[in-house]
């Protein structure tokens, strides 16, 4: 085994130096707490590795920003919280629409509005999917401790390139400003998925950005470099070189390539942990630093004979429907956990279609569930089931 | 595999630690030199803070937990150490001791300990940090660091070392000699030793440490 560096590290600050391992040479943002740490470490570290980073004048033009360079061929991304987020949600559409590979990461905060700064919140699920108008494809992944951050901020990366499409990285304001220890991993460790280059196009070759070979739709055509390759960008729907056309049949053969990209490919997309699933009778659902209390809840039920499970998913969109309803069919009650109003937890149940006991531990005041929290819905099911 | 959050198959509590006082006495930079110390010495680390908007006053603290195994749930409800930096500090968090924790006094900043620490533990560290500071280096400011001495003195939880180290990383160049001169005299303030959590044996008795697996 390698000898790997132990350190300790700021989950905004994982962040970042995650985003410069994947290759992210541009970060345009505005300052927002808990997402401050992002920008200050981006503003100081960029420049030592020859990128750039421009402090914009709000969030719409930070969005703006980073496609603009995305396009230009340079793996960018921004960082914001809740409030930021909505302002960003214009140019997320733009975003999907041109097939831009973006990287927009959302430390969440007690919502909605303003609402509680330096607190910790989950209320951003429903947003990250439905936030901006129209159907269309999105990422979203949801590390729950800092060495995750620094992982899968690469997995971020990646699946921007890869599927071209806007990603939302989603954290909680404790996962941000808190300081963990864990073992570093080497830059060695990942696959960087890059941007091909315009010397590998044939010179008499003319590129189609949006150009799709296959009858399914899911073949992705790679971006090259605007300046490099001349074509054309819109936010209408457009044919395979980028010019709007306003014929129905463009419109929803365009339509289906947004969704089967993702569809089609989310053996690849669905990144999800399960705990102790084995033997389980009861599983925990939860997600974000809320999983980290199920784990404590399900190692404290397992000690007092519980047999339960915990389902932690990292990619929450696409919904991870096909694993959880393996798991739905195995178990006989299920605690869903997580600091909103039951944003996921209503996902859960549209899959439930067996009517499996459900529990929801559901908190908007700031605080992190507890442990206990979870304990306690656990033997409330425990109850029901000997009813 | 290296040991991540989720390979530890234990339900122990994690050390904590709480540090609280006003904005702008360094708490925050007292847990964040703690916390990297505790790394240095190869303990899983959580450190977490709370502070106002404000840049100086206001009520803020810093949360340090550690363990030999990674640690699951990043909070504590109460605390092994406390350090009251301050009156205010001392009123609001005093309650979340835990039995026979060390309770850490700045004499200097604080009141009077209120009475019913006498039933949570005796194990009190009082010394009038920020006073010691003002006589040897004319400011306030290296109470924190006399603080941090005194905990490697009093706890063991730390090595002076590491955590002489961890200070160089953290402060500036030119005020390095006297932030170490800080730690130095923390380090020979107190000859006492407390362990950070006794076990008491009761007969007939299997303990709370329920096993897993």
């Amino acid at each position: 085994m390698s000898e790997k560096k132990f350190v300790i590290m700021q989950g905004d600050e994982a962040c970042a130096m995650g985003a410069l391992v994947a290759g992210c040479r541009f970060f345009a943002g505005y300052p927002i707490t808990p997402a401050t740490d992002i920008a200050e470490v981006m503003s100081r570290e960029l420049p030592k590795v020859g990128g750039t980073f421009i402090q914009m004048e709000d969030e719409l033009g930070s969005a703006a920003a980073i496609i603009g360079a995305s396009l230009a061929g340079v793996k960018s991304m921004t960082a914001t919280s809740g409030p930021g987020f909505s302002l960003m949600q214009e140019a997320f559409g733009y975003a999907s629409m041109t097939e831009t590979p973006t990287v927009f990461v959302d430390v969440q905060r007690g919502s909605p509005s303003t609402g509680l700064p330096t607190k910790p919140a989950q209320g951003d699920i429903m947003q990250a999917r439905w936030g901006t108008h129209g159907d269309h494809a999105v990422i979203a992944l949801y590390p729950s401790s800092v060495e995750e951050v620094y992982r899968y901020i690469v997995t971020a990366f990646n699946f921007a390139e890869l599927y071209r499409t806007p990603v939302v990285f989603l954290m909680d304001e404790t996962l941000g400003h808190m300081r963990e220890s864990f073992y570093l991993p080497s830059p060695m460790e990942f696959d960087i998925v890059e941007r091909i280059q315009t010397n590998e196009l044939k010179n008499e070759t003319v590129y189609q950005p949006f150009l799709e070979d296959s009858e399914l739709y899911d073949d992705i055509q790679p971006l090259v470099s605007m300046g490099k390759s001349r074509f054309h960008v819109s936010g209408l729907f457009h044919d395979e070189s980028g010019f709007p056309v306003g014929e129905s049949e463009i419109a929803s053969q365009l339509m289906k390539h947004f969704i089967n990209k993702i569809k089609l490919h989310l053996d690849d997309i669905l990144i999800y942990d399960t705990y102790m699933m084995e033997d389980a009778e009861y599983v925990i659902i939860a997600y974000g630093i809320t999983a980290r209390s199920a784990y404590r809840a399900m190692k404290l039920a397992r000690a007092n004979g519980i047999k339960v499970g915990l389902f932690k998913p990292i990619t929450i969109w696409p919904f991870p429907s096909v694993p959880l309803k393996k798991i739905l069919n195995k178990v006989s009650g299920i605690v869903v956990a997580e600091m909103n109003m039951g944003q996921f937890s209503h996902e859960v149940s549209r899959i439930n279609k067996r009517q499996v006991p459900m529990q929801t531990v559901l908190r908007e005041d700031g605080q992190l569930i507890s442990p206990f929290d979870i304990v306690n819905a656990l033997t409330n099911l425990l109850g029901e089931s000997e009813d | 595999m290296q040991n991540n959050v989720y390979t530890s198959k234990s339900t122990a509590t994690p050390f904590s630690i709480r540090i609280s006082g006003l904005g702008g006495q360094g708490n925050v930079l007292m847990g964040t030199i703690l916390a990297d110390a505790l790394v240095k010495d190869g303990k899983w680390v959580i450190q977490t803070q709370a502070y106002g908007a404000q840049v100086r006053g206001g009520l803020t603290l810093c949360d340090v937990l550690f363990s030999e195994e990674p640690i699951d749930f990043p909070k504590a409800r109460n605390f092994d150490m406390l350090f009251a930096m301050h009156d205010l500090a001392l009123k609001q968090h005093s309650k979340f001791l835990k039995n026979n924790g060390i309770l850490f006094v700045d004499s200097s900043m604080c009141g009077k300990v209120p009475n019913f620490i006498q039933s949570v533990t005796r194990k009190i560290i009082s010394f009038p940090i920020t006073k010691i500071s003002e006589e040897l280096f004319g400011k306030k400011v290296f109470a924190n660091v006399i603080n941090l001495g005194l905990v490697a003195a009093t706890t063991k939880i730390v090595s002076y070392d590491n955590l002489k180290e961890a200070i160089l990383e953290h402060v500036p160049a030119k005020y390095a000699d006297m932030d170490l001169k800080a730690l130095d005299e923390g380090y020979h303030l107190s000859d006492k030793v407390y362990n950070l959590r006794e076990k008491l044996k009761i007969p007939y008795s299997h303990g709370s440490g329920a096993a897993f697996e």
